[in-house]
């Protein structure tokens, strides 16, 4: 057995399904595609499979990643293809790789945010001009009060007329994460009516050089 | 959308989900659900329908559900009307609206979805175009009459034949260009359709019924419909592939329809017969094409009382290397406690998992004659035992409070019936080492319902139902045993509307407009409510369920007919009070009346 990564996509209204809802989504697609992963031996066996980082509900992702183990001797192309047709609208397989490492190593993602709706502009302008974003962000832990704008102030900015595209790099994984939604929600305190895409882009590795795709 | 709970319930986009062209459809149906997604997608009448529909060209069937009550407020406050999933194009756009009643609690949910989708309520304001044709079927169907007010047209029996042969009627009618009265005064005359605004209902001053008389050529008698060969019927062999996990998220397989034992509270017994099963190789080939096309890892195997199913170890023999090899489990969720053998034990994987539940429905012999479930104390702690020494240690068993002629002695019996499992366990030598028992009794409360033998008793007043509920807690003496039981007041509402007339569709609607709706859900339930709304209309609940009904009075539901005759239900009813027993189907025919349609159990050799 080897594990395999699966590269996919989820978007549209794949959006709506949550994290736990994915994961028995895809255990019946790879049934289907007749992919011969690897299951639990255990008193209830079930399907062994890692996603790198789970995508918050409501956001949509474009290169996601799942861990599964197939024989070794099954072509990982092959998984790709199969479970790529198996899928249901929304979610699609870009390709299959053999792990390089391991979902431990992500610290960042970069995420692209599109607002449109009457106010976008004038909104997400006005936010990114301000001093300081100060929101709570709620953890296990309890509450906590972290400032955007470290992040935000560092923001591509984009869009056509009556659009704002951000892109920008949030800290993201198992020591610190940072969810693109506490900005989106600050958003839509000041303009109710606002239409927001969350894309979540890549993920990204700390490297001796610098950030690196996750892959 | 974000802002709901579950948004995965109002996205629609599921594997298997069927999207066509508007443009390239005649016939849209809406399918509409009256309760949640997760309840909707679970029940068996939608899948087969939907897929069927779907299969037919020149139709496109969509799946509609009601909103829980966040994503209501929604709607009414963006003003967005309920949608198609498929599409999600307004109900206001579909040729037929279609409702499946499958419990009495669900009608204010029909209502409320009707006005999500801004269509008038009352079926008279609706017009005369051809079009939004508002149609139900299902069980409760069986005594429609609360609801004849809203509904435009019902369906009698098993739709797979009735449902095809309207829509085929109605897509005439739109090429001759004749209107929706016509269309129902067409539709009428096909057996299995009753379209109630084609009779007219008269009362006598004590508020019993005094006629039903049939207008404009409807017959004066609406027989349901059944199909006789179930293995050349239309089944799916696909499902729709839900992403949140529904209430029931497995592939289904009916192996067969009726019930040979004929419990005499439980509705579903009589207006299902005759029973018909499916024979054992077209169970395989269905099982093995769901789970193919579906990625289920588990089949369920469906009917009443399973076990009756007479080609059951066949089909576990036949499948059993199927089973195994695709790492597939069936499960049976109907057991009879007479049945619960090691070789099925053996056979049933799921069985394993989960813990094991079975219904005595009543805690002593007496009662249990009287309502014709024929297990007996010792079968049910032989079964325990066997499933003790087998390493079980939860059993959950299920019971009636308020059944005819029940004596406290009988209620008392219930919790007795439950120390006797507990104390089974520890005269067991070779018991579970080092576990405790634990016994969960659940104690629903009994619901007289149309076409039963206790169609014509005296529901029990929730003052009695309580007095009861007490006397069935207090009588359990063991820390092994957990008591459950039902809300008294809304099952008092569900006899109301069980045995309901039509006079009751003014308090629904004033119930509705007053805010009732998901009244099955515990929390949303709101009797003071319900109580304005019966005064409000001057209708007096009680008459529908506190009173004794004569065998001669006129009954609501009389102009229906399902098959099973008054005089064999009123033979069954006085059998009952003197606590005498029927035998199954198979061991002796009863001459319910069933055998008029010459199939399944009725022709087959005994």
């Amino acid at each position: 057995m080897q594990t395999v990564r699966i590269w996919f996509q989820k978007t549209g209204s794949a959006k709506y399904i949550s994290h736990l809802d994915l994961s028995r989504c895809m255990a019946r697609a790879l049934r289907r595609a007749h992919v011969p992963a690897w299951y639990t031996e255990g008193f209830s066996p079930h399907l062994f499979v890692t996603f790198a980082l789970p995508l918050s509900l409501g956001q949509e992702g474009e290169r996601e990643s799942m861990d599964i183990r197939l024989p070794e001797d099954y072509p990982i192309a092959q998984a790709a293809e199969a479970l790529g047709k198996a899928l249901p609208p929304g979610l699609c397989v870009l390709k299959a790789s053999l792990p390089e490492q391991k979902p431990g190593d992500i610290s960042a993602a970069r995420f692209r945010m599109e607002f449109s709706g009457e106010d976008a502009v004038q909104t997400v302008r006005g936010l990114l001009e301000r001093p300081e974003l100060p929101v709570v962000k709620k953890t296990k832990k309890g509450e906590q009060q972290i400032d955007l704008q470290q992040w935000f102030s560092k923001a591509e900015t984009g869009g056509d007329a009556g659009t704002v595209t951000l892109r920008l790099v949030l800290p993201a994984g198992s020591s610190e994460s940072v969810n693109p939604a506490l900005f989106a929600g600050l958003a839509l305190q000041q303009s109710p009516k606002l239409q927001i895409r969350i894309i979540r882009e890549t993920l990204l590795c700390q490297t001796a050089d610098g950030l690196k795709e996750f892959s | 959308m974000l802002g709901v709970q579950k948004p995965g319930r109002y996205t629609g986009g599921e594997l298997n989900a069927v999207v066509k062209n508007k443009e390239e459809v005649d016939v849209r149906f809406a399918f509409c659900f009256p309760d949640v997604y997760e309840v909707g997608m679970s029940h068996l009448g939608l899948k087969i329908l939907y897929s069927q529909f779907n299969a037919v060209p020149y139709i496109w069937c969509e799946r509609v559900f009601a909103p829980w009550v966040d994503m209501e407020e929604e709607l009414r406050r963006r003003n967005i009307p309920l949608y198609g999933l498929e599409s999600g194009d307004p109900i206001t756009d579909f040729d037929f609206i279609g409702f499946t009643l499958q419990y009495e609690l669900s009608y204010t949910n029909v209502l409320n979805m009707l006005e999500l989708a801004k269509i008038p309520l009352l079926a008279k304001d609706r017009g005369d175009a051809l079009g939004q044709i508002v149609v139900a079927g299902g069980p409760c169907v069986c005594n429609p009459e609360p609801l004849c007010d809203f509904i435009d047209l019902f369906f009698l029996g098993e739709g797979e034949e009735v449902d095809l042969e309207v829509i085929e009627l109605y897509r005439a009618c739109r090429a001759e260009g004749v209107g929706k009265r016509e269309f129902l005064r067409r539709a009428a005359q096909i057996e299995g359709v009753y379209v109630p605004s084609l009779y007219r209902v008269d009362y006598h001053e004590d508020g019993t019924l005094a006629a039903v008389t049939p207008l404009e050529g409807a017959p004066a008698i609406v027989r349901k419909r059944i199909i006789k060969d179930l293995d050349s019927c239309y089944y799916p062999e696909n499902f729709i592939v839900p992403y949140l996990d529904i209430v029931h998220d497995r592939a289904v397989e009916e192996v067969f329809r009726g019930c040979i034992r004929g419990c005499r509270f439980c509705q579903a017994g009589f207006i299902y017969r005759p029973v018909r099963e499916k024979s054992p190789e077209t169970v395989a080939r269905q099982c093995a094409a769901l789970c193919e096309n579906t990625g289920y890892d588990e089949v369920s195997l469906s009917s009443l009382s399973t076990n009756d199913y007479t080609a059951l170890q066949t089909l576990l023999a036949d499948t059993k290397d199927w089973a195994e090899r695709e790492k597939i489990s069936l499960s049976l969720p109907s057991m009879r406690v007479d049945a619960f053998t090691d070789e099925l034990v053996q056979n049933l994987q799921s069985l394993r998992r989960s813990g094991l539940t079975f219904a005595p429905e009543a805690g002593t012999q007496r009662m249990r004659d009287v309502i014709n479930k024929n297990v007996t104390q010792e079968e049910l702690l032989d079964t325990c035992r066997r499933a003790f020494r087998s390493g079980w240690t939860t059993v959950k068993l299920y019971f009636m409070i308020g059944l005819p002629t029940e004596t406290m002695d009988d209620v008392a019996g219930i919790a007795g019936l439950g120390q006797a499992v507990v104390d089974a366990f520890y005269a067991l030598q070779d018991r579970p080492k080092g576990k405790s028992v634990q016994v969960t009794l659940s104690a629903s409360a009994f619901v007289p319902k149309p076409f039963t033998p206790f169609q014509w008793v005296a529901q029990d007043t929730v003052e009695s139902f309580r007095e009861k509920q007490r006397h069935f807690v207090g009588s359990t003496h063991s820390r092994k045993i957990k008591c459950n039981y039902h809300d008294a007041e809304a099952s008092v509402l569900e006899g109301v509307f069980a045995r309901g007339d039509r006079r009751l569709g003014a308090v629904l609607l004033r119930a509705q407009q007053s805010g009732c709706r998901l009244d099955g859900w515990g929390d949303l339930f709101d009797h003071e409510r319900w109580m304005q709304a019966f005064a409000g209309c001057g209708v007096d609940p009680d008459f529908y369920t506190h009173r004794v009904r004569s065998y001669d009075e006129l009954l609501p539901w009389d102009h229906l007919d399902y098959g099973v005759s008054k005089a064999f239900l009123r033979a069954e009813a006085e059998k009952a009070m003197n606590a005498q027993t029927t035998p199954n189907c198979r061991e002796k025919c009863s001459g319910c009346g069933a055998a008029c349609w010459k199939a399944g159990v009725c022709v087959a050799d005994r």
